[in-house]
């Protein structure tokens, strides 16, 4: 569960990080230059230049739990299974993200946001 | 041919110039290897897909379908001592018995018998409880779908599944062809990685349809057609086993059978068909299923099964369930059947074997808990959507051209007919990607509409598909070859949804397994399978709605246009519309674009 909702929000950050998708999402064209406007952007924390390595960032993230190590819990399956469930969300989220830029762009970067923290709080639950 | 050229600097700038074109030249020769590859065996692909999708829930199909199953009591711990003291009752000279026991997804005891005659295997279900035989309906339930799936079985009891199987395998081949040729020829694979645009309407709409369900699921279609292949290897590529297993009385390819699932050859019996066998004497169960528990830490026993070896000794093997873990064929436990002393692990370990277990795993997703086995039915419906958007472009993308192609000679106003080969493609479309869904629907609604007591019943719920299937291909051949109209795909659509939101009444109507009864009771297994019938239903219903014949979607002033093998009017449309004002366009948009839609709608 987890890794679906931290695959969210990485997808999100990566499709927000095209140019495409980013101007769906925030209206502006063609984002400024980094640094140079920065204080004065709008949305300066999602310039694309910092979408596209968070997203992967989060990527990279939401597979480590999948393989860290049994903790030999009751119920607890093999790593090899969580990988695989780890592929299926990546590419579940991956529909959804392409759902949510094609009927719902300027809901993308507010569902993102809240499915990083869901994710965490997923993840400290051990959902 | 530059080798001739002397060097100068416009030859080196020509050189130079080359490589970018070589590589659309490579692009355009896999484009033309995706198209055909794809088109020539797309209906079978499709419906290879689409049923082998169904056989994710091949056990819950198992249980719909033999509704008699509804309601049995939870096993306790002692189940398989009972099981096997109400099969001694009925078959006292048993000689072999397999017994699959009871888990969450099927509540029954299964036990497979044979007795002193060696033939064919008997199947009996028991009450787990009990130990009551439960008489159900002759069908084969789910177990069609999934060996129509790899060997396009026809019958129950089976005919040409050999031949069925090579034509899968051939079928496999050309998906996994078209799968690699498609990354290629995908001109912006990272650039659209998340785009859809239905609102543009017609060849752009089916484009962006076909390459998002495409990518984002790729890893489960390279996976699942790839091991799909490497499940028959000894079937595809024998020759491996006939150069190491070479014996001196000729290719011993038992012996590699044995290998493959880490037994040892002389455990295995080869008996002919009528050889006379001794029954088994009694066996003490309990300390067996306690010693293989305490084993493997806990760990689920999926079957029990018991038989002589090949030297008589009385064999008890116990096999781990399925669900713990990703390779196939777990690990089994041999126990001497008299004494009950433990004899050995059979679970091969060896790099290739372990490779071989875990795509064989992946395929057929035993391992699977609910989240994750419907996860992976909806990637095989977006398969199959996949394979129908690419079926459908083709006719568009021709349409489409032609259209061009008479408008430029100033022929617009009447559409010409369309070139047999075309309107064929049409018509097998409509058959298949209508007809399918119409057909799977039918043959559930004969499980429950024929008399119990019908002769050869199996096979006749098996007549009533191929014959739904074959009067929507006949129906297709009607509307796209012979009298080219609108409307041929509504029909089978329309009659499609009548069928799947009926099933849930039927079931009503004729057995106890009902929502009235399992929904108040959350018995969530057999109410999925009606909710779902109900769901399928309406998505067919939907979209015979947006298919129906004369629409013409808003936004759009040109006007039908005579003969149509898609789904809908789709040309013209970057004419009418070079900007259709961003990507918040109409919603009710584009006949064309319904399937599309639907797929990420469910």
């Amino acid at each position: 569960m987890s890794a679906f909702l931290l695959c969210f929000a990485a997808w999100t950050a990566l499709a927000l990080g095209m140019d495409r998708h980013h101007e769906d999402a925030f209206g502006t064209a063609e984002p400024a230059p980094r640094r140079a406007h920065l204080p004065g952007l709008k949305h300066p924390w999602v310039h694309p230049a910092y979408l596209r390595p968070a997203g992967w960032a989060m990527l990279l993230l939401s597979l480590w739990p999948a393989t860290s190590p049994a903790d030999g819990a009751p119920g607890a399956l093999p790593a090899s299974i969580n990988v695989v469930v780890w592929v299926a969300a990546l590419s579940v989220s991956a529909m959804a993200v392409t759902a949510v830029v094609t009927w719902q762009p300027p809901r993308a970067p507010a569902l993102a946001t809240v499915a990083l923290v869901a994710a965490l709080f997923a993840q400290a639950w051990g959902w | 041919m530059n080798h001739h050229m002397p060097p100068t600097p416009a030859a080196a700038a020509l050189h130079s110039a080359k490589t970018p074109k070589d590589r659309e030249g490579f692009r355009q020769a896999m484009s033309w290897l995706h198209t055909w590859a794809g088109l020539v065996l797309g209906w079978l692909l499709f419906a290879i897909f689409l049923t082998g999708t169904l056989s994710f829930f091949k056990n819950e199909f198992n249980l719909w379908m033999r509704p008699e199953t509804h309601g049995l009591p939870a096993a306790d711990a002692h189940v398989a001592p009972k099981a096997l003291a109400a099969l001694l009752r009925q078959v006292p000279d048993v000689t072999q018995w397999i017994m699959r026991m009871p888990d969450e997804r099927d509540p029954a005891v299964t036990l497979l018998w044979r007795d002193t005659g060696n033939g064919r295997f008997e199947t009996l279900r028991m009450n787990p409880q009990t130990g009551d035989a439960i008489t159900t309906r002759d069908t084969m339930g789910g177990d069609f779908f999934y060996r129509f799936h790899f060997e396009l079985r026809t019958a129950q009891k089976g005919r040409w599944t050999l031949q069925g199987r090579w034509v899968v395998g051939a079928a496999t081949l050309m998906m996994f062809i078209a799968l690699l040729t498609g990354i290629v020829t995908h001109r912006r694979f990272f650039k659209d990685f998340f785009t859809f645009r239905p609102n543009k309407g017609g060849q752009r709409a089916w484009l962006d349809a076909h390459n998002v369900s495409g990518v984002l699921v790729l890893p489960f279609y390279l996976m699942i057609t790839f091991s799909g292949l490497m499940i028959f290897h000894t079937l595809y590529m024998p020759s491996g086993i006939a150069t190491a297993y070479r014996g001196d009385k000729g290719i011993d390819s038992n012996a590699y059978f044995a290998d493959l699932q880490g037994e040892k050859p002389e455990r295995r019996v080869r008996r002919s068909p009528g050889d006379k066998v001794d029954p088994l004497p009694p066996i003490a169960l309990e300390p067996i299923v306690d010693a293989a528990s305490a084993r493997w830490h806990g760990g689920h026993i999926g079957a029990l099964q018991a038989r002589r070896d090949a030297e008589g000794r009385v064999v008890v093997e116990v096999t781990r369930h399925e669900g713990d873990r990703l390779q196939y064929r777990p690990p089994r436990l041999l126990f001497d059947g008299i004494t009950g002393q433990w004899l050995e692990q059979a679970d091969p370990t060896s790099p290739a074997v372990t490779t071989y277990g875990v795509l064989y795993g992946l395929h057929l997703a035993r391992f699977a808990g609910p989240g994750m086995r419907w996860a992976l039915f909806g990637f095989g419906l977006l398969g199959s959507l996949m394979i129908a958007t690419g079926m459908v472009l083709w006719t568009v993308k021709r349409s489409a051209r032609q259209q061009t192609q008479s408008q430029r000679k100033g022929t617009a106003t009447t559409a010409p007919r369309a070139p047999f080969g075309e309107r064929l493609v049409g018509a097998i479309n409509i058959a298949t990607l209508g007809g399918l869904p119409l057909a799977c629907g039918v043959y559930l609604a004969s499980n429950r509409l024929l008399p119990i007591a019908t002769t050869h019943r199996a096979d006749t719920e098996l007549a009533w598909f191929f014959s739904a299937w074959g009067l929507a291909l006949l129906w297709g051949l009607w509307c796209a070859v012979v009298r080219p109209q609108r409307g041929g795909w509504s029909v089978p659509m329309a009659a499609g949804a009548l069928v799947w939101t009926t099933l849930p009444v039927l079931n009503a109507l004729t057995t106890q397994a009902h929502l009235g009864v399992t929904l108040p009771t959350g018995e969530w297994m057999w109410a999925g399978m009606d909710l779902s019938f109900l769901a399928t239903g309406a998505l067919m219903g939907w979209l015979a709605w947006r298919l129906r014949p004369g629409r013409v979607p808003h936004g759009r002033k040109m006007a039908p246009t005579g003969a149509q093998h898609a789904p809908a009017p789709t040309h013209a449309q970057e004419h009418a519309h070079p900007h259709h004002g961003g990507h918040h366009g109409d919603h009710a948009g584009n006949a064309a674009m319904a399937p599309s839609k639907a797929m990420s709608g469910g």
